[in-house]
């Protein structure tokens, strides 16, 4: 027990001060007056743990020096006697004088004496001072006690109206050790009266004093730091336990931050999380040891990692290494701020979110100056130092993530990546491309080799031996990290990469990455021959039409728009003969890759007048897009292999490989670093990099040839942030079309562009909407109504799916090639009386179409 | 959009209230139940509206209503045109009559002056005449709407208007003045009816607000006659026009509506026969004779009750389950129904037939005149009405949320 003494030369004057019985006053008369009329109203008496007097619960007075029995009222100080105040049992009625309740005091204990009185104040503290008040009053009660206390308070009696702006607090307001001797001394009658006092008082004594509450707290605090060694491989994983145990005696707190609401879902695992990523993070660090600066991206998880939690949780927490690190690989890491963790636990949508942080960064790197050339090569290179150099500010930290300090791509993360992010790109599924069909019981050996894999790592290790050398020495082969490997063409092997990283090389780096289904060194693309692009001017007007139907685009008028339009569709599909020798190619940045996937995703079903618009495109934003195409249709292939949304777990993840993201990253980086500057408008491929981008784009479109054209499958495991989309069966072919190639998809109705639309059609519509097909009979008509039965049973009709019905079914049927305006159909609505509406309401959902 | 699959409904108007207190206080509104209505606006249901809310303007009288709206969503239209005549395409520039005016705004603030648009303040002839403006709308004009005015006095006016004007509404669309008779009083009470609802089957059809029929009461009779007829099963559904077979379960097709007539047309058939008599709409038919018992049909009523079966099945249940004792006995007995369902607190079925769209606009300051749509979707509200509980709010709140959203007018 600690006592603080606050000796005060004068006493603040409020202590001076006399009480008057009209100060005292209480409304309600004490239980003890209404009993015999007494004149004493200690219990009106402010606590001194109010600040109401203007003072700190820790003022003194002057009594403290005057007298031996200092009153300390105004000092919280706990005292175990707490109980002396408290109400005394109902036999004090019963006493002759009056024995206010509070004051009543039980027998003293051992610890106080007379002796302790004098010099530990404390322990006497305020109770005693009450008693000088009413020595005049109860003397026989006094007497009655007999305690040594008595006398001690007697020699106050110097001073005693100094004491009588003090109000003597509750007992609530001593430290209460053992809450159950309490509840026992508390009188029935007097129970309500203390007792909620006693909360608030105690808490401002916690908050006031550094007592013996902080204290506990101290320890507590001190308990918690040695987490860091206890989450070390070597210290024992009780500790954790350990600690597990003491916090679950306190109770939970409620989150208040949002820091504290994102990591609460996680909290109750927190301790246990935090271990197997700990030991992530331990073992990589270790394997920086051998030479990797990967620190960033360790730091990078723990200040933002928040771990999913495994669903097979073990029930254990005690794990081996290797259950650590398997756990460790099948769950999913979502990055992403605290605010959005709490926003939304879908992992979707952090993945999205991942996504976004991923393109802004794109954005942040294509900085014209690369700081790998301002940053001075770093001395830490190869020591094992966590943290990003300095120097290198600039960069976005996410990436820095994935780099050593040479600005070498990391590919420790190959293990860790591969695994997480295809989890995390699992979304993005244009970026995961099948390349083995491995057993997935397969995914346990990994596990099982990953301490291969770092006992290996005492050797000196390139980056990319990290992963290779280690696979190679295990029985089983890693899928994706051999793709990975050889994922980009020019990377030369590992070693000398990274001398190359450090001489900015010679060679540029191949433009592989835009096309996904990449040639091995090992295995070099077979040759297929070129389609040879037909020659359209020779063909008759029903074959073209016929071809261009087969392209999904409806028919057109004269002639010479169906040839353009043919090899524009020809170009787009076959990919690339314009692409080397017509333009240069601007290269594609990951951001642009990624919003173009995404794109694609979210593109409305192709119609004819997006590749009209197209026309007026750079050439070059086909490449891109051709390339995108193709990835989307060797993901297909890959996502017709996952079943069920599960899909995206790593166990079917497994099995596939991720190219894209990591070789798009290798090619930006690696453009960096030879120095390729990579602007993002305005940088092209010098011609003997497009040449064989120009080849590489052709190995995939052989591939692509080979499939014949299908309807685009749907993805059977959509992500669930893209918008589920209707194909219209009325467009057959339009799955061939790689089509729309950038982000102006966003205007899924037809976009108004007045020049491309036929405002002649007006006249068109009502022959449109009246025209029956005879096969017409079969369907249910009560169910599906043609557009006519709706204008004809008064529906109102939304303006935009009308519009795309006409432009699509609706004209074909009647031989109509042209499309016509959405605001052009509304106002033939209007002029026909029909009533009509936007789908997004008047106003709208893009554009203020004007008028109501 | 897969729209409506409600029904038409059967009875959506747009009305003038006019205070009787004050004449040059006018609100335009739009309901499916008038008489409803005008209970809300005068206080003596929840629900009203806060424009009419002052106790000084109270009662209000509904003096005209357009009735014959085949949608919530053209109802609101053609309210929202004529509540913003000043603003709205279908009045064109030469003709407008109101014209926006400039308010100026002083922030005190800042003490900075902003310039809006403004909604003219419009009297009765304003109102009657852009209403006749409106109706001679090419987009209003052709659909099957009528008016009635219940006061002689803004009919007057109405009249009066018409004459002066250069062009007159289409032929199709009725006016008339249709006041309420007084009920002979036989004195006696039927001991089978409770006078409650004795009393609203004499009034409906008996002119006025009162004489409005909102229900489908009106479609028992076909209903019903149909119904016999596909019950039998020897019954083979031929379409009089065609004279081929209808397949009841899946095909679009009529039955007369004039009592006793049991002819069956595909609605295409149909259609065919009424727009190759008339002319003056290519699109949608407007009236026609039908081929069996050359009664007139109004192609709107034909469309409403089809609509009712094959998207109403409920209501038709509903419409079946009571007796039938005419049209007013029955929407009486309808009514009687949807009261007691009100009184209960939650209405399922209104708010539904509603849709989706309220007009905020209707009521509301002059300040949103700058705002062209008056649409906004109604989906935050019954968002709201859970929060609302969960808050603690007393339930009589959420009895009055429910009836603002059943009561579309306004917010």
């Amino acid at each position: 027990m600690s006592h603080v003494i606050c000796l005060s030369s004068s006493p603040p004057r409020v202590f001076a001060r006399s009480p008057t019985r009209v100060e005292l006053s209480s409304p309600v008369p004490s239980r003890s007056d209404a009993a015999n009329g007494d004149k004493e109203p200690s219990k009106l008496y402010r606590p001194s743990a109010r600040s109401g007097d203007g003072f700190s619960s820790s003022f003194t007075t002057a009594r403290h020096v005057l007298g031996s029995r200092v009153g300390a009222e105004n000092v919280p100080v706990h005292s175990p006697h707490k109980h002396k105040f408290k109400v005394a049992p109902s036999e004090n009625h019963g006493v002759v004088g009056f024995q206010p309740a509070k004051f009543a005091k039980p027998l003293p204990t051992s610890t106080e004496s007379p002796a302790s009185i004098g010099t530990s104040l404390p322990k006497a503290d305020w109770e005693d001072v009450p008693d000088c008040a009413l020595i005049k009053i109860l003397p026989s009660d006094l007497k009655k006690n007999k305690k040594p206390l008595r006398k001690a308070a007697l020699n106050i009696k110097k001073a005693p109206a100094r004491r009588t702006d003090w109000t003597p607090p509750r007992y609530a307001t001593t430290w209460d050790e053992s809450p159950d001797s309490k509840q026992a001394d508390f009188g029935s009658g007097l129970a309500q009266f203390s007792h909620n006092e006693e909360d608030s008082s105690f808490e401002r004594i916690a908050n006031a004093k550094d007592g013996e509450l902080t204290k506990r707290r101290r320890i507590n605090l001190v308990r918690t730091t040695s987490d860091i060694p206890v989450l070390k491989p070597t210290a024992p994983k009780s500790g954790v336990k350990k600690i597990n145990k003491s916090r679950s005696k306190s109770p939970a707190k409620k989150p208040l931050t949002i820091t504290g609401l994102a990591t609460s879902h996680y909290f109750g695992e927190e301790q246990e999380e935090s271990t197997p990523m700990m030991q992530y993070l331990v073992s990589t660090q270790a394997r920086m040891d051998e030479g990797e600066a990967s620190g960033t991206f360790e730091t990078k998880i723990k200040k933002k990692a928040a771990i999913k939690p495994n669903k097979v949780q073990p029930k254990s927490r005690l794990r081996s290494p290797e259950t650590v690190l398997k756990t460790l690989e099948s769950q999913e890491v979502i990055f992403a701020s605290a605010s959005q963790l709490v926003r939304d636990d879908s992992p979707t949508v952090l993945r999205d979110t991942l996504e976004a942080i991923r393109q802004s960064e794109e954005h942040l790197m294509s900085d014209p100056i690369p700081t790998q050339q301002t940053a001075p090569v770093s001395v830490e290179s190869n020591t094992p130092k966590t943290g990003v150099s300095r120097f290198r500010g600039r960069r976005g930290l996410w990436l820095a993530a994935d780099r050593d300090d040479d600005d070498a791509l990391l590919h420790v993360d190959d293990a860790f990546d591969a695994l997480v992010f295809k989890d995390v790109f699992a979304g993005k599924d244009a970026l995961i491309e099948q390349t083995t069909t491995k057993p997935r019981s397969i995914r346990l050996d990994v596990a099982s080799d990953r301490p291969k894999l770092m006992r290996n790592d005492s050797e000196v290790f390139d980056i990319d031996e990290v992963v290779t050398p280690t696979l190679v020495t295990s029985d089983w082969v890693f899928p994706s990290f051999v793709k990975r490997t050889y994922s980009t063409v020019s990377r030369p092997p590992s070693s000398e990469r990274v001398k190359e990283t450090r001489q900015a090389p010679q060679k540029p780096s191949i433009l592989s990455t835009s096309a996904p289904a990449i040639t091995k060194p090992t295995n070099p693309p077979l040759e297929k021959p070129l389609p040879t692009k037909p020659d359209y001017k020779n063909w008759s007007d029903e074959d073209l039409k016929k071809q261009l139907k087969g392209y999904g685009v409806k028919g057109m008028r004269k002639r010479e728009n169906m040839i353009k339009r043919l090899e524009v569709c020809w170009a787009e599909i076959h990919g690339v003969e314009i692409l080397p020798t017509q333009l240069p190619v601007k290269i594609p940045q990951h951001g642009d890759i990624l919003s173009k996937v995404h794109d694609f995703a979210a593109r409305p079903p192709a119609k004819a007048k997006k590749l009209r618009a197209k026309k007026n495109k750079d050439v070059n934003e086909e490449v891109a897009e051709s390339a995108k195409t193709k990835r989307k249709k060797a993901q297909e292939t890959s996502n017709n292999d996952k079943t069920s949304p599960k899909g995206f777990k790593n166990d079917a993840a497994a099995t596939e490989s991720v190219v894209d993201i990591d070789s798009i990253e290798n090619l930006t980086m690696s453009d960096r670093v030879t120095g390729i500057r990579t602007f993002p408008d305005d940088d092209f491929l010098e011609p003997s990099t497009a040449a064989v981008k120009g080849t590489g784009v052709k190995a995939v479109t052989t591939q692509k040839q080979k499939s014949k054209p299908k309807p685009i499958q749907r993805l059977l495991t959509p992500p669930p942030t893209l918008p589920a989309r209707e194909i219209p069966p009325s467009s057959p072919g339009f799955e061939d079309l790689p089509l729309t190639r950038n982000a102006d998809t966003s205007s899924d109705i037809p976009s108004p562009q007045p020049s491309t639309f036929d405002s002649s059609l007006k006249s068109k519509i009502l022959p449109a909407l009246k025209y029956v097909d005879p096969q017409d009979k079969l369907r249910n008509h009560q169910t599906n109504l043609t557009w006519y039965d709706k204008v004809q049973m008064y529906d109102p009709i939304v303006l935009e799916d009308f519009t795309l019905w006409l432009n699509t079914e609706g004209f074909n049927a009647i031989g109509e090639d042209g499309e016509i305006d959405a605001n052009e159909v509304k106002l033939w609505c209007e002029e026909m009386s029909v009533c009509c509406l936007w789908k997004g309401g008047w106003r709208g959902n893009k554009k203020d179409r004007g008028g109501d | 959009m897969e729209p409506r699959l409600k029904p038409i409904p059967a009875f959506y108007c747009v009305y003038l209230l006019r205070s009787t207190v004050r004449h040059s206080s006018l609100y335009i509104g739009s309901t499916p139940n008038p008489t409803r209505r005008l209970a809300q606006h005068n206080g003596k249901v929840k629900g009203g509206a806060v424009r009419t809310s002052r106790l000084s303007l109270r009662p209000w009288e509904m003096v005209c209503i357009v009735a014959g709206f085949s949608s919530n969503i053209a109802a609101l239209q053609f309210e929202w045109a004529w509540h913003n005549a000043h603003l709205t395409r279908h009045i064109s520039s030469d003709d407008r009559i109101s014209q926006a005016t400039t308010r100026v705004k002083v922030d005190r603030r800042t003490g900075k002056t902003r310039k809006k648009v403004g909604r003219p303040r419009t009297g009765l002839t304003e109102k009657l005449s852009n209403l006749h403006l409106l109706l001679r709308a090419n987009y209003f004009g052709k659909w099957p709407l009528e008016v009635r005015f219940f006061n002689e006095d803004v009919f007057r006016s109405w009249t009066l208007w018409t004459e002066r004007a250069e062009e007159q509404i289409s032929q199709d669309i009725m006016v008339v003045l249709d006041l309420a008779k007084t009920p002979e009083d036989d004195g006696e009470i039927s001991s089978a009816q409770r006078p409650a609802k004795r009393r609203k089957a004499d009034l409906i059809g008996n002119g006025g607000i009162e004489g409005v029929d909102p229900t489908y009461a009106r479609f028992q009779e076909p209903l019903q006659k149909l119904k016999d007829l596909t019950d039998d099963k020897s019954f083979k559904a031929v379409c009089d026009m065609c004279d081929e077979i209808i397949h009841v379960e899946k095909d679009l097709f009529n039955i007369c509506l004039a009592r006793g007539c049991e002819s069956l047309t595909h609605m295409s058939c149909l259609s065919k026969k009424f727009l190759d008599e008339d002319e003056s709409s290519p699109l949608v038919p407007t009236t026609g004779i039908c081929p069996s018992c050359d009664t007139q049909l109004k192609w709107s009523e034909l469309m409403c009750a089809l609509s009712l079966r094959i998207r109403g099945q409920k209501e038709v249940n509903k419409l079946l389950k009571k007796r039938n004792r005419g049209a007013a006995a029955v929407a009486a007995e309808l009514l009687e129904d949807e009261d007691s369902s009100d009184s209960e607190g939650e209405e399922d079925t209104e708010p539904v037939k509603v849709g989706g769209l309220v007009d905020v606009n209707a009521d509301s300051d002059e300040d949103e005149v700058a705002s062209i749509a008056s649409m906004e979707p109604v989906e935050p509200l019954p968002q709201k009405l859970p929060r609302l509980l969960a808050g603690g709010i007393d339930p009589q709140m959420f009895s009055i949320g429910v009836v603002i959203g059943d009561s579309e007018e306004e917010r």
